[in-house]
């Protein structure tokens, strides 16, 4: 089921059969082997767990898709879907009996319709892609998750993804319309098409988000958006993160839905200032916030921002004099992950969310545990709707550091579900978070959850191991097969 | 059907409390069917002892908020008894700085929009739909039934609308999805199956619901005398003026169009200028401009005859609206988003009418207001496939077909 660490299983060969009928279906060149180029495959974004896949097939279309799935059901061999790897909860982690599937090949942009707002595409296709497409005509494509460059559209409807800009213009689910779903025994279905409101049950709202776990989505009709006549870009620094904390929540006050919120702290300031020269105001947190439509409005939207800083104690404040500047403060931001190698050899991403109004109790809590454990982490957030991303930095040569610093990201987690959070805002729960989920969920909750999985996958064969805990990978404790005490009662009830 | 005999009563009482249960009377018919028994429970507990006792016994059960959409729409099955969920009115929290509301099924869209509204200038930006003399839409009925008004064009549904949801299987299980935060991706979200369900898959006891500023001011634009086939042209207006439009209907048959802007007062004010010179339209003043949003939320509601809901291609609007004029349907249009509401004559020829030509565009009818034979022939049918996956979806959550069986116009099991 994949491993922590350095450690990679042997690969059980496919039985020849197998092999040979994958390979009528997509030509022998795109059924990989061989284990060297089965190493490529063995993690995603989460590179603490590795597990070699037996095999790893690459469809170039929903029919080749549909006859792999089929191959593979029938042999009762379980897949693992792949986008572009970038996902950070180990959500494309293969199964080692099992087969890793990756889309890659199916990167067209099949259709453009803006009488319609529509894109439809292979799930191959770069989420940036998906904007320039359509950026000459004046529209994109709203999700813009910081790795949108790399990762790809099937991938973000798996995971549900987000980004800075989804305060305002929500996520994935709020912006896919329709699919082309293949079953986990290789059937195919539409789900939704161009238009909204298809008839029956909402089917495509619980496919996305669903982590790879109820089909392999082979084509999508998304929803694109008009650019905003005007965007404002603002910064402001303050002497203590509580009072950027402050700020946010007074904007969300004074009625005003900027298109982004972004909070980073002095740790992941110095890393971020050391890689990307942003040029940010100096303090010990600063606040980014964009905000977009109309001029006027957008004009009328920042000032009250800016009041709302100043009244929080914001040092400084600056409107961004044209896009070279915006562009270079948002480039401090989408950096931030990847310049903490500048001050840390070793970091744990943790992705939790809390209501925003309850930040302060959160981030002191934080720091509780940067003392108790003698740790640093750096807090890059989004702000406006408590998405927080807590940079645990570590040296992972230091003995018992690594432990610690996984110790210290599950109790910060811990602390978000302890004022009502979530246990992830956009990386997913994955093989990471598997066997926090009761933390989250009770067993009826799973239960209900389960009930959906197997109405589409009855066999499990579809990315098992991932979003539901099972006693297999976690022990006893969330035992979500157990038979829950109303269906023991079923029976003999009190009537 | 269940006999009314004494002891199903007994075991209903004992399961929601004496004051709880009665006799079904005629006021009570689903769709034309009869129920034996009506239970209000006052708390989720006696909702799941309700819902287990019924299925455990092979006793169907109806869901039922404010009632509005009791009369129409496909026939149940089997109509055992009605669960009324109006007992279930409490506001649970209300989060100002979260913007974010939780309340039990039962509470009204009006209840909450009053409480909310002195508070902390909030708003759920759900637009009720009418019958206007109608018994209040309650929140658990407008999210079954994934209702949303004009104002759809800019907030969404229910479905953009609900951040988490508590609900009881058939067998009693009470579990939860989703949560009480804005952004959240843990585990699946079957809120979204929940919405427009019509309490098939569960009984959806508690909502938490994100909510928006409410904007200070709004300001109506009208374009008259619009030809069908401008209607497109004239959206690719609309996205593209300087304007934060909330709400974009085409009314037919006056072939009119009106948009709404919202905000600072100032700002719309501006805004509503600026959208007026870019589609070629007016500024309403003020009086004017509530009747004539008045009249978008009445529309297509007020009069006799079916009301069903339309989906196509946003680009195929005008097509739509042409459809809508050859068929002499009044229609409510959300042009921006190629969806409305058109009123037909409740009578099968009509009804078929108007589904061939809205699937001939490649759209999808729902009914909303139609008489239960009506409602199954002029409700679109997911493709088999899709078809099949969502039978047995309903199968997995619902074993028995305890909970409001046949009420899913468009085939559904």
């Amino acid at each position: 089921m994949g491993s922590r660490g350095g450690a990679v299983a042997p690969a059980v060969a496919l039985p020849r059969d197998v092999a040979a009928a994958l390979a009528a279906a997509v030509g022998s060149a795109w059924l990989l082997t061989d284990p060297t180029a089965l190493h490529a495959y063995a993690c995603d974004g989460l590179t603490g767990w590795r597990a070699l896949p037996r095999a790893v097939v690459l469809p170039a279309s929903t029919d080749e898709t549909a006859a792999v799935v089929t191959i593979l059901a029938a042999h009762g061999i379980p897949f693992v879907a792949r986008g572009a790897g970038t996902g950070l909860s180990g959500g494309a982690l293969p199964v080692a009996e099992g087969v890793v599937i990756g889309l890659a090949r199916m990167r067209a942009i099949l259709r453009v319709d803006l009488d319609d707002e529509r894109v439809t595409a292979q799930p191959g296709v770069t989420n940036l892609a998906v904007s320039e497409a359509v950026a000459a005509l004046g529209y994109r494509y709203a999700p813009d998750p910081s790795s949108r460059q790399v990762c790809t559209i099937g991938g973000n409807v798996a995971e549900n993804s987000g980004g800075a800009h989804c305060l305002k213009l929500g996520f994935t689910t709020h912006h896919v319309v329709g699919a082309t779903l293949v079953l986990a025994d290789g059937q195919v279905v539409e789900l939704g098409g161009t238009a909204l409101d298809p008839a029956g049950y909402d089917l495509l709202g619980a496919v996305v988000g669903s982590e790879g776990t109820l089909g392999i989505v082979t084509e999508v009709v998304l929803r694109v958006i008009p650019l905003p006549p005007a965007v404002r870009t603002l910064v402001a620094a303050f002497e203590a993160i509580d009072a950027a904390g402050e700020a946010v929540s007074a904007i969300i006050a004074e009625g005003v839905t900027p298109a982004a919120m972004e909070l980073m702290d002095r740790t992941a300031l110095s890393a971020v200032e050391a890689a990307v020269h942003p040029g940010y105001p100096s303090g010990a947190a600063v606040l980014l916030v964009e905000v977009e439509g109309p001029d006027r409005r957008c004009a009328e939207e920042a000032e009250q921002v800016i009041a709302c800083c100043r009244a929080a104690g914001a040092t400084a404040c600056r409107i961004a004099a044209g896009e070279g500047e915006a562009a270079r403060y948002w480039r401090g931001r989408r950096a931030a992950f990847a310049a903490m190698g500048r001050i840390s050899p070793h970091y744990y991403v943790q992705d939790g969310v809390i209501p925003r109004t309850r930040l302060a109790e959160v981030l002191q809590a934080i720091r509780r545990l940067e003392e108790e454990h003698g740790l640093r982490v750096a807090n890059v957030f989004h702000a406006g709707d408590g998405n927080l991303h807590p940079l645990v930095c570590f040296d992972g040569t230091r003995p018992g550091e690594a432990e610690r610093a996984e110790e210290v990201a599950t109790r910060i987690l811990d602390a978000c579900l302890a004022v009502g959070g979530s246990l992830t805002g956009e990386h997913g729960i994955g093989r990471d978070k598997v066997c926090q989920v009761p933390k989250q969920f009770t067993v009826a909750d799973q239960m209900a959850m389960h009930r959906l999985r197997t109405a589409f996958d009855p066999a499990g064969l579809c990315n098992p191991g991932k979003l539901l805990p099972t006693p297999r990978l976690c022990g006893e404790a969330p035992g979500i097969y157990r038979p829950h005490p109303t269906e023991l009662r079923g029976v003999a009830d009190r009537w | 059907m269940v006999t009314p005999a004494a002891g199903v009563g007994a075991v209903l009482r004992r399961a929601a409390g004496d004051g709880a249960v009665r006799p079904a009377t005629a006021r009570d018919r689903v769709a034309g069917v009869q129920p034996s028994w009506v239970v209000r429970p006052q708390a989720v507990e006696q909702v799941a002892a309700v819902v287990q006792a019924a299925d455990a016994r092979g006793w169907s059960v109806v869901p039922r908020g404010g009632g509005g959409g009791m009369a129409g729409g496909a026939a149940p099955s089997r109509c055992d008894l009605v669960l009324d969920l109006t007992g279930l009115d409490r506001v649970i929290e209300h989060v100002p700085g979260d913007l974010v509301v939780a309340v039990e099924a039962g509470v009204t869209l009006a209840a909450l929009q009053d409480r909310l509204g002195p508070a902390g200038r909030q708003r759920l930006m759900l637009d009720a739909p009418p019958p206007p003399r109608g018994p209040a839409p309650t929140l658990g009925g407008l999210v079954a039934a994934a209702a949303a008004g004009p104002r759809r064009h800019r907030y969404g549904t229910p479905r953009d609308l609900l951040l988490g949801a508590r609900f009881v299987l058939a067998d009693g299980t009470v579990a939860r999805t989703g949560g009480r935060v804005v952004k959240n991706v843990a585990g699946y979200d079957l809120c979204k199956l929940l919405v427009g369900s019509r309490g098939t898959l569960a009984v959806v006891v508690e909502l938490t619901l994100k909510l928006h500023p409410a904007p200070a001011a709004a300001a109506m634009v009208t374009v008259e005398r619009v030809a069908a086939p401008d209607l497109v042209p004239l959206v690719a207006l609309v996205r593209r003026s300087p304007a934060v439009v909330t709400a974009a209907e085409a009314l037919w048959p006056e072939r009119s169009v009106l948009l709404r802007v919202e905000g600072p007062p100032r700002v719309a004010a501006g805004e509503a200028a600026l959208l007026a010179r870019a589609v070629g339209g007016r500024v309403l003043a003020p009086e004017a401009g509530e009747r004539g949003w008045s009249r978008c939320l009445r529309r297509p509601w007020a009069g006799r005859g079916a009301v069903v809901a339309v989906a196509v291609a946003p680009g195929r609007v005008g097509e739509l609206a042409a459809c809508a004029e050859a068929l002499a349907c009044p229609a409510a249009l959300r042009i921006g988003l190629g969806v409305g509401l058109v009123r037909t004559a409740d009578d099968p020829t009509a009804l078929d009418r108007l589904r061939d030509a809205v699937e001939a565009m490649g759209g999808c009818c729902d009914p909303q207001r139609v008489s239960p034979i009506g409602a199954e022939r002029v409700a679109s049918r997911p493709p088999a496939g899709a078809l099949r996956l969502m039978a047995e979806v309903r199968r997995r959550f619902d074993p028995h077909g305890t909970l409001a069986p046949g009420r899913l116009a468009w085939g559904g099991p």
